[in-house]
């Protein structure tokens, strides 16, 4: 559960999340809409810790823990998972290495045993079948060179292997094929569960057809400016966001 | 200066060596002003020497010729058929300083036959003020491997190479060079016959002075000369040197340097391809990658072409940056330590420099040595 309450960021002294309010019980699905430089990657980024992403009032909780007080390892290693908007190339470091040292990374820190290689191997071999993610490419340094639609079914990947409890998917969908999408989509679902929760960020409303939301929140000039139930998405398909732009 | 001056005269003994301290008794210490010398101050990196210690034992490394060279002189050991060692066996100095430096600091020269056809490895390891000139002619279609190691603390050593790669022969040279406390002059000349081969591989982690010169010279159709450097400086200078001479049609070069320096290191890496009128059909090809991991390092590229044949494909490529902040903070985001992020990015950057090692073991000492000094200052 994540529970944010009056969140301040200001990046470079310009504020930019302006007093935000939200909370995702376990189990639930929220998504979150909104306009170009509304302030959703900045949300996404100040929970994950980016620095220079200053935290200048409010807080966040993850299962009760304040996680803006930990560096982003920590709120890793807490559950948090971040699917990001533009996902990074590591060069040089292979995909399931790199995985494979995260995953270890994260359970140190919880004071867990580190996975062994065939555990690992297996799971991720599984994972990968599911997602339809070519043997190869794993192979592979992390991203480097890999399309867009590529990179983001890697992070779904790598979310399946870190089995975080708290997920932030920052446009996942777009610059997706139908079929990548519907594929990305199974994944993520293939997560739901009981003690899991997430904030999908999305600006179409066709990803909430197979990702189905609890709630849809509206996010403009950083804060939620409106919520309802998934019907809210049809709506803003229709009409857009210029009342919100107006009432702002 | 005075200090070296004394070093140079105290050991006259060897013959080889007494045109280059004439020639230093008379012009001094190449300062900043030689422009091969612009970026390392050579004569003030000279200024003070001290006393050697710190003497390596013997690597337990299998090789079927080991020379360990010390401050007072050089044991070989081993035997091989078809290789001769001759000590004080005339070499040939080149005019370069570099060159003529090494050879007029040198306590010992020797000279090492290898007969054609030859396979063979041979163990370099030096110590502390360890100072010596070796020259070595490899027949055709041997197949040569020298692995060097330097673990100097404190004092000043040199060491001039001379090597001839005869026709169709191999030479695979991997230099260890951990200099410390130290001032270190090294000077290769290294000449390729038709369709030699040469694979150079080569560890920095600097010292107190560290020049490290190779000139390389493709003589004969069909020679090919890989160069592969890292270095790893946190407190220390280091400055590798190279000049890739293509004097015939049909050869090719690959160099490639990368490296990382901590606040207060410095490196300089200067490149120099040169392709001859008749070195038609030339390829030639040099990367500098430079990593400055925290304000107050210093890196100096200067990678230069110099073409005189007109059907060549030759390039440079050349950058100097910092670690991506961005990869960083995606990788933390993922649960992994910024610095253990770092060293992974680092070990990455620095491991494709020895990817073409096929020797296991000896990849893995120098992918270990390489974790164990990035974990020492990351
Ligand atoms: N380093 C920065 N300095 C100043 N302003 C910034 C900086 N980074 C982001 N911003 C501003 O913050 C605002 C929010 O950006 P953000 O990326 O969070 O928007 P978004 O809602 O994710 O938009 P999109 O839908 O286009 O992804 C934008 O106006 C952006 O220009
Ligand atoms: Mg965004």
């Amino acid at each position: 559960m994540l529970e944010i309450k009056n969140l301040k960021v200001e990046i470079d002294g310009k504020l930019i999340t302006n007093g935000l309010s939200l909370t995702v019980p376990d189990g639930e699905v929220h998504a979150i809409m909104g306009p170009n430089g509304a302030g959703k990657s900045t949300l996404s980024y100040a929970l994950s810790g980016r620095p220079n992403y200053e935290i200048t009032g409010g807080s966040a909780l993850l299962n009760g823990k304040d996680i803006l007080a930990l560096e982003p390892e920590e709120r890793a290693a807490e559950g948090l998972f971040l699917s990001f908007q533009y996902p990074l190339e590591i060069p040089g470091v292979p995909t399931l290495t790199f995985i494979r040292t995260a995953l270890n990374e994260q359970r140190k820190y919880r004071g867990e045993d580190e996975i062994s290689a065939p555990a690992f191997m297996k799971l991720a071999r599984e994972a990968a079948s599911r997602l339809k993610i070519d043997n190869e490419m794993l192979k592979r340094p992390l991203n480097v060179g890999f399309s867009g639609g590529e990179k983001k079914r890697m992070e779904i990947f790598q979310m399946e292997l870190l089995q975080p409890n708290f997920m932030i998917l920052d446009e996942t969908d777009s610059g997706l094929d139908i079929d990548a999408l519907r594929v990305v989509a199974d994944g993520v679902n293939y997560m739901r569960a009981p003690n899991r929760s997430m904030l999908v960020i999305t600006h179409y409303q066709r990803l909430l057809d197979y990702i189905k939301p609890d709630k849809v929140h509206v996010l403009a000039n950083g804060k939620i400016v409106d919520t309802g139930g998934p019907e809210l998405a049809l709506e803003l398909e229709k009409s857009g966001y210029d009342k919100y732009e107006v009432a702002a | 200066m005075a200090i070296f001056h004394a070093i140079l005269k105290e050991f006259s003994d060897t013959l080889v060596g007494n045109d280059a301290r004439e020639y230093f008794a008379v012009h001094g210490i190449p300062t900043r002003r030689n422009e091969a010398y612009h970026f390392t101050d050579l004569a003030r990196g000279l200024e003070k020497i001290e006393k050697p210690n710190g003497e390596i034992p013997l690597a337990n490394i299998d090789a079927d010729i080991i020379i360990h060279s010390t401050q007072f002189g050089e044991i070989i050991s081993g035997e091989k058929d078809g290789i001769s060692i001759i000590p004080n066996g005339q070499i040939e100095i080149s005019d370069e300083i570099g060159a003529k430096l090494c050879v007029g600091l040198s306590k010992s020269n020797s000279k090492i036959n290898i007969a054609p056809n030859t396979k063979a490895r041979i163990a370099i390891q030096r110590g502390a003020g360890s100072r010596s000139a070796v020259e070595i002619d490899i027949g055709e279609n041997a197949q040569i491997e020298i692995i060097e190691e330097q673990a100097a603390d404190g004092g000043l050593s040199s060491n001039l190479v001379n090597v001839n790669i005869g026709a169709g022969a191999s030479l695979r040279r991997i230099m260890i060079m951990q200099t410390i406390g130290a001032q270190d002059l090294r000077y290769s000349t290294i000449n390729l016959q038709a369709n030699a081969r040469l694979d150079l591989f080569a560890l920095c982690f600097g010292g107190k002075l560290v020049r490290i010169d190779t000139n390389v010279n493709l003589f004969g159709e069909g020679a090919i000369a890989n160069i592969n450097g890292a270095y790893i400086l946190s407190n220390s200078q280091n400055d590798l040197t190279t000049i890739i001479n293509h004097h015939a049609p049909n050869c090719q070069s690959n160099e490639i340097v990368r490296g990382i320096c901590t606040k207060g290191a410095r490196n300089v890496f200067q490149g120099l391809i040169k392709v001859e009128k008749g070195a038609q059909r030339t390829i030639g090809k040099m990367e500098h990658r430079g990593i400055m991991l925290e304000e107050g390092a210093q890196i100096f590229a200067k990678p230069c072409l110099e073409i005189y044949a007109d059907d060549v494909e030759c390039s440079h490529a050349n950058t100097i940056g910092a670690l991506d902040d961005k990869a960083l903070f995606y990788m933390q985001a993922r649960g992994i330590s910024r610095a253990k992020a770092k060293m992974l990015l680092v070990n990455a950057f620095l491991a494709q420099v020895f990817d073409d090692i096929q020797d296991e073991k000896i990849h893995s000492d120098i992918m270990a040595r390489i974790e164990d000094k990035l974990g020492a200052i990351l």
